[in-house]
This record gives structure tokens, sequence and C-alpha cells, in this order.
């Protein structure tokens, strides 16, 4: 494999005078998991939100397929490559489960609802919610909603998803169902980056760590080598702090 | 004096020709109110300054004077300048302008109660600025700003009573004409009022429906 689907080079994120990206460069390879583990404020939720621009990045480069992103247009491709599953899942409220799935193929890819509509279902029976598809978000747990939003991500078929603490808003007794869907698509091959505090998922599923502090990347390796022998005395306190 | 509403009676055409004049007057501005007022709010959540402070300074300017002085520079003003307005245009464009400002803080107070995430959700999916806007936050934005929105149409159309005074022969200069053949103003603007009473009702009821209607769908 080896194919290298995305990478970043050197991100710098200012909000004002906070410098929260002091320089941050990692690449991520095809059918690649990476997750991004870090204190609150170290800045791995900025790295998503500065891969599909959702914040402004003020000197850096995001290559996607060997593709810098110049470009309104090149980032709107991008955009459509790479889906985001966010901590507050961002379901549209005036559009029921369904047409909240088909929106992006649709309105975007251009899909006819014909083809996008057998589509949306059979995403919605792999997140276990087929018997969902005329309700409306708020009528859903967390959990389900988080899962329709995964499987409004996957409609667009990335080749990337981002998940941005997916479930840090959730109820503790509704982590396991979202955990367990995201775990089945990377037995699939999906290539993630999943920001969390979910050190279980990311022993169990990532192929590489990173640790991130005060906007830097503090070391990266596999979940062995971090978990067990961390080199970075910061990263050997916060995963005492974290996993008492 | 004894009231006499009876002479009214042969009179109701001209007031229910007013009625259809108002009903004109207040349609049209309210069009006009709606497009320049949408405008008007998106260019003041831009972040493009100029066009954010065009925005803050039409606003600041139409609240911080009168209708009728407004209408008057239209009507009465803008001849001196070789631009001569018909009555029922100036009428349209003065309300018209006048309503866009408050529609404007309306539809803005609306979008920026809607979560950062919903545009953020939409342009993950690729989805563009103009899209995202029409699909996805305009509907959520309508449903809160409803019923401020009838509210503001309610004002419009009593405000439309102004347009009398640059020589529109609706409802309120319909009611005066027969007042100056008859003398009977309490008949007159007593019937007048009730007129206006209905027709507000109308949007009020309307109101209700469609607070009902969002209530019920779920959002």
């Amino acid at each position: 494999m080896s194919e290298k689907i995305l990478t970043l080079v050197n991100l710098h994120k200012s909000f004002g005078d906070l410098e929260v990206l002091k320089g941050v460069s990692f690449s991520l390879e095809k059918g690649e998991k990476i997750v991004i583990l870090g204190p609150s404020g170290s800045g791995k939720s900025t790295v998503l939100r500065c891969i599909n621009r959702l914040e402004k990045i003020n000197h850096g480069q995001v290559f996607f397929k060997d593709e810098e992103i110049t470009s309104q247009t090149k980032l709107t491709r991008l955009r459509m490559n790479i889906g985001m599953v966010f901590q507050r899942f961002n379901l549209f409220p005036h559009k029921t489960v369904l047409e909240n799935v088909i929106e992006g193929p649709v309105h975007v890819k251009g899909m006819p609802k014909k083809e996008a509509i057998p589509f949306a279902e059979s995403l919605l029976k792999q997140v276990g919610l087929s018997d969902k598809r005329d309700v409306y978000p708020k009528q859903l747990s967390g959990g389900q909603q988080q899962r329709v939003a995964i499987a409004r991500s996957l409609a667009m078929k990335p080749d990337i998803l981002l998940f941005d603490e997916p479930t840090s808003a959730l109820d503790p007794e509704l982590v396991g169902e979202v955990l367990d869907v995201m775990k089945e698509l990377a037995d699939e091959g999906m290539t993630m980056i999943v920001v969390t505090h979910e050190m279980q998922f990311a022993r169990d599923v990532a192929d590489r760590v990173i640790f991130m502090d005060e906007g830097v990347i503090v070391e990266e390796g596999t979940p062995d080598v971090i978990f067990t022998s961390p080199k970075h005395e910061r990263t050997r306190s916060f995963l005492k702090r974290i996993i008492h | 004096m004894k009231l006499d509403y009876s002479i009214i009676i042969d009179r109701i055409p001209n007031l229910l020709w007013g009625c259809l004049v108002t009903l004109e007057i207040s349609l049209a501005a309210l069009a006009l109110g709606m497009v320049i007022g949408i405008v008007l709010a998106l260019f003041r959540i831009s972040s493009v300054k100029p066009l954010k402070a065009f925005s803050m300074a039409y606003i600041w300017a139409v609240r911080g004077t009168p209708l009728l002085v407004q209408l008057f520079i239209l009507y009465f003003g803008l001849p001196q300048l070789g631009v001569e307005l018909s009555s029922m245009t100036a009428g349209i464009l003065g309300i018209g302008l006048n309503t866009a400002a408050y529609i404007s803080e309306i539809i803005r107070s609306g979008i920026i109660a809607i979560d950062s995430g919903q545009m953020e959700a939409a342009e993950s999916l690729g989805m563009s600025y103009p899209k995202a806007m029409i699909r996805i936050i305009a509907p959520q934005v309508m449903r809160i700003i409803a019923p401020s929105l009838v509210n503001q149409f309610i004002i419009t159309l009593k405000n439309s009573s102004i347009a009398s005074l640059v020589t529109i022969t609706e409802l309120m200069r319909a009611g005066n004409q027969i007042i100056y053949a008859t003398f009977r103003s309490f008949e007159v603007y007593t019937v007048v009022a009730l007129l206006y009473l209905i027709m507000c009702s109308a949007l009020m009821v309307l109101s209700k429906y469609v607070e009902k209607k969002l209530d019920t769908d779920n959002v």
C-alpha cells in the first residue's frame, strides 16, 4: 500500500493572539486509521477542521492525493471526498433521517433520487437504523443521531472520514453503539482520522496514534508503543491522568 | 348629533376599492422589503467590510427617521433632482425600503440563532455557501422568524395608511374623501378602522396557523 492520500505540511493556525497549531505535519495512507490524542486545547480538533478548511489556515499546506488545496474548486472536491462527523452531530433538524442522508449525494453530487434513496437505505441498515428513516433527528437519542451523521458522511462515498470527538457529547451508555459502527467501518478498510478520548478504541483500531500537546505533535507511533512505552514525559502524564 | 351609518352604505364600494389599493401597496412593499431585507441581512453578516458597513448605515438611517419624512423625500423631494415618481411608485418604494430595514434585522436575528454547526455540516459535504444558505439555513431561519415576520407584515399594512399623504387613494384616503363630502368623520373613520382590523386579523389568523404548523413539524 503506502499510497499517501492526505498530507499536512507545517500547519499553523492562530485565533487572535492564541497560537493553536504551531507547525503540524503528518500524512495518511489509504486504509490507515490514525487516532489523535491530547489534552483539551492541544489543537487536535483544530487539525481536523483545518483539513477541510472549516478553519482557515494561517500557514502551511494540505495535499489531497498529491494535489495541494489551493482553490475553492479543489477545496470543494476535497470536501466531497472527506467526510466529517462532528461532536454535536449537526444533523439537519428540518429534514428526516433519510433526507439528511440523501442531501449530499442528491444536492452536491447530483445523484438521482431514485438511486440515492436505496443507497441511503442500505447505509441506514449498516448503522442499524432502518426503522428510523422517516423520523426527525430530535426524536432520536444522541447515539442514534450520531449514527445517522455517520451514514450521512458515508453517503458521499468518501475516501477518508474525519471524526471530531464523536462520542464526547453522548451519555455513557450510548457511546458503545457509535464506537461499534466506527469499528465496523475500520474493519471494512475505511481510512480514518479520529480525535477521541476513548483509549480502548484507540488501542483496538488505530494503526498509528498521534499525541498532541500545545499545538505540536509530541510523539507518534503504534498504539502499543504509545500506550506501553511512551518516550515523552508529557505523553506519560497525559495517559496516566486519562487511564486512572 | 346622531350617528348615521346609512350614508356610508352607498359609499362602501369606494372603501372596498381603497382596501384593494391598501393591499396592493402593502403586498408590493412587502415583496420589495423581503428581497432587499434578505440582501441587507446577508450584507450585515458578511465578512466583507464595505457591505457590512452599507447595511448598518442603511438600517441606522431608516430606523432613525420617520416613514412620513422618507416618503416625502421620495415624492416631493426627488423631483427637485429631476426624478419624478408617480405617487404609487413613491408609496411602494418608500414603504418597501422602510420595511426592508426591519425585515433585515428580523432575518439577521434568525440567522445568528442557527448553530454554526449547521453551516459546517453542509460545507463538509462539499455544499457551496449559497446552496447551504438556501437548503439548510433558510428553512430553519424561516421557522424561527415566522411570527416576527407576520408581525412586521401587520405593521407594514397599517403603515400603508401613510401613503394617503402622497395622494394615493388607499383605504385611509378613500375614507377622507367620503368625509369631505359628508362631514361624517366618526362614522367613516370607525368603518375604516374596522376594515383595517379585518385585514390585519386575516394576517393574525395566518400567523397562528403558521405557528401551529411549524410546531407540529417536529423541529
